[in-house]
């Protein structure tokens, strides 16, 4: 049985479109010339090539030598070359094919890659931070907190006085340390301190003088010397940076819109990361005081003071998921429950001393 | 039988037309994006290669369509090559940075801008050859013959002159680097040939910007119609001696049109609807450029085909543009 059909043949050699009737034989394909008779190209079935199908509204078959013949063959009529020609799936039947054209591939695609985003993000990612961390060396550590040190303490008024008393103080509290400890006091109207990665504590002279008690000093140290010890300020890092890149490598192909909503969301998630690092710091400093003989009420004194200096400011009734730390109303309530059934009973005379002369 | 009348020369045989549609492209730029973010971008090439097939070959000209001949394999090795011209100085300026000397640090900051600089023109010229050479209309190859080195000392000639006049130049830096690269594509015997001025383009821009701020922004529109019009209409093809016309019937209306939908539809969808923004942006320039009669399109023949070139180039041009 032979069938036929119109389709456009180019030669490969000019951009003339012939419109040509296909005669489909067993060993043949013989395109004839509709508008010159007596002309005919055959076309040995087993040599022809099929080009990928990216258009839905035809096909092309290749035949010869680069470059090569074309036959643009209308879809309707791929039906009639697929009775007799070798070429295995004259339609595109690939996968990829399949994928873009059924709703239900692209739905259960799209399910999978939220699958796996999420558990990559939820559940892969905060295991990887410890490892990544642990790889970082205690002397990169050092070597970075010590740049960030410097440039933070170009616009700063260093207290000397106060900063060698504060480190006797350190010094007298005894509390072991894989990390050169350097506290430096500085001059602001702020009621803040902070750690850098390595070893470096800055203290507000403000929050010094909030402080009514030696216990409450220790607290803020002890406080402060947890986020060096268990480094903190790297998982803080590792922590931000890796979910970025995360984002940026399932998000980024996709669109700058999208991307930005998920690095919002990473934003809130990493506020509630870094509320965590504190009260670990809170709780591990209260356990390190109990443990030097040091009252743990210290704690609880001092977020009373910071409790005072956030309802002169207005960001006080700040959402606890806005704030990087857990909100003052629960910090005094888990301070006092510890301290209460923590009580050493015990003075330290060096500390109380200096802990005056800091005062004065 | 569908309707194969297409070997008439006349009428509307001097048009472009772009006759994929949002949906179908839709389907194909969601399940690149999601093979490529769960193969950690592995996967890149090959979605770029599909998503080119598909934009050639629903792309016509006088009623027959373009067809991409690229393979995704084809642009990973470029991919490769390229990601190799990047991290190896990468590295290095992450490794002096460690250095903390600050003299040192800025200087290799500068040593890495000017390397990616002198990129851009070899990446420029790999990608025209790569693009060029896998691209046909009716088994027509195109092509890129421009010479790499003169192409790589005129590029950075114009943006060395650029930088030396705070910008000052580039309309003329544009023009002088538009006209070297579209005279040096052909179509078969079809050639190509850029006619705009500095000298034009330094007064529409200068008359543009003025007049956007003068307007508050409303001018704008009609700034990108005479910027876009300059560079259609001053190129011209030549074909069998005859000199071929491109016309543009862009209007500011137009573009008016084009942008505050293609905004509309980003900002309300997160842009999930960016498929059906290319599309749109696409049949926008297919709908609005013509060729004139002088145009014979059943009249080209095939030139020298050179498929040597590798997609080294194209990608980095990605890399640089991502």
């Amino acid at each position: 049985m032979t069938s036929s059909f119109y389709a456009i043949y180019y030669d490969g050699n000019t951009s003339i479109a012939h419109k040509v009737e296909v005669i489909v034989t067993p060993t043949y394909l013989e395109i004839n010339f509709t508008e010159k008779e007596d002309t005919a190209v055959l076309w040995k079935i087993g040599d022809i090539q099929k080009e990928t199908q990216t258009n839905k509204n035809y096909l092309r078959l290749l035949y010869g030598e680069f470059p090569s013949q074309i036959l643009e063959v209308d879809v309707d009529d791929i039906q009639l070359l697929q009775e007799i020609l070798p070429l295995s799936r004259l339609t595109s039947t690939s996968l990829y094919t399949k994928l873009t054209n059924s709703k239900r591939y692209i739905l259960l695609l799209f399910l999978i890659f939220i699958a796996i985003s999420v558990v990559s993000y939820f559940f892969v990612l905060p295991r990887l931070v410890s490892p990544i961390v642990s790889q970082i060396s205690p002397e990169h550590e050092i070597q970075l907190g010590n740049t960030l040190y410097k440039s933070i303490m170009e616009d700063e008024v260093v207290d000397s006085s106060k900063t060698v008393l504060l480190n006797k103080f350190w010094k007298s509290m005894n509390y072991k340390t894989n990390y050169p400890v350097k506290i430096t006091v500085t001059e602001s109207e702020e009621v803040n301190a902070f750690a850098l990665p390595g070893g470096n504590i800055v203290i507000y002279d403000s929050i010094l003088g909030t402080m009514r008690t030696a216990e409450e000093l220790a607290a803020l140290l002890s406080h402060e010397y947890v986020h060096v010890q268990n480094r903190h300020s790297l998982q803080s890092m590792v922590s931000a940076y890796s979910g970025i890149i995360l984002i940026q490598l399932i998000m980024g192909n996709m669109n700058a819109n999208l991307n930005a909503v998920f690095q919002n969301a990473h934003t809130f998630a990493f506020l509630k990361y870094s509320r965590k690092l504190e009260k670990e710091a809170d709780e591990k400093g209260m356990q390190l005081m109990y443990e030097h003989k040091i009252e743990p009420i210290g704690m609880y004194q001092l977020f009373k003071k910071l409790e005072e200096s956030e309802k002169e400011n207005k960001f006080g009734d700040m959402p606890e998921f806005l704030n990087n730390h857990p909100v003052i109303r629960n910090r005094l309530s888990y301070s006092k429950k510890y301290a209460n059934s923590h009580q050493t009973n015990e003075k330290d005379q060096t500390l109380e001393d200096l802990f005056i002369l800091i005062k004065e | 039988m569908k309707d194969l009348e297409i070997l008439d020369d006349a009428g509307s045989n001097k048009r472009f037309e772009f006759k994929g549609e949002g949906g179908e492209y839709f389907g194909i730029w969601i399940v690149n994006a999601l093979l490529t973010a769960i193969t950690l971008g592995i996967y890149y090439a090959w979605a770029k290669t599909k998503e080119r097939h598909f934009l050639h070959s629903n792309t016509y000209l006088a009623n027959s369509p373009f067809a991409y001949h690229g393979t995704g394999k084809e642009l990973f090795i470029g991919f490769i090559k390229a990601i190799g011209i990047f991290v190896i100085p990468y590295l290095i300026v992450i490794g002096i940075s460690t250095t903390q000397n600050s003299t040192l640090i800025i200087f290799t900051g500068l040593i890495f801008l000017l390397y990616i600089l002198i990129i851009i023109p070899f990446a420029i010229h790999g990608s025209l050859r790569y693009q060029t050479s896998r691209t046909s209309w009716r088994g027509i190859y195109l092509g890129y013959n421009g010479d790499r080195t003169e192409f790589v000392k005129l590029f950075l000639k114009n943006i060395l002159l650029t930088i030396i006049t705070f910008g000052f130049y580039s309309s003329w830096a544009s023009v002088n680097i538009r006209k070297y690269i579209t005279d040096h594509v052909n179509f078969g015997n079809v050639t190509a040939t850029f006619k705009g001025k500095g000298n034009d383009l330094f007064v529409i821009s200068l008359v543009g910007t003025i007049l956007t701020f003068l307007t508050l922004g409303i001018y704008s529109f009609w700034y990108f119609r005479n910027i876009i019009n300059f560079y259609i209409t001053n190129t011209e093809l030549e074909q069998d001696g005859r000199t071929i016309s491109v016309q543009s019937t862009v209007t500011a209306g137009g573009i008016f049109g084009l942008v505050i939908v293609n905004v509309l539809l980003i900002i309300f969808t997160l842009g999930l609807a960016t498929p059906w923004v290319v599309i749109r942006t696409i049949r926008f320039y297919m709908d609005n450029v013509i060729l004139d009669n002088n145009f014979k399109p059943s009249e080209i023949r095939q030139g020298a085909i050179d498929v040597s070139a590798d997609a080294t180039g194209d990608d980095v041009l990605d890399i640089l543009i991502s």
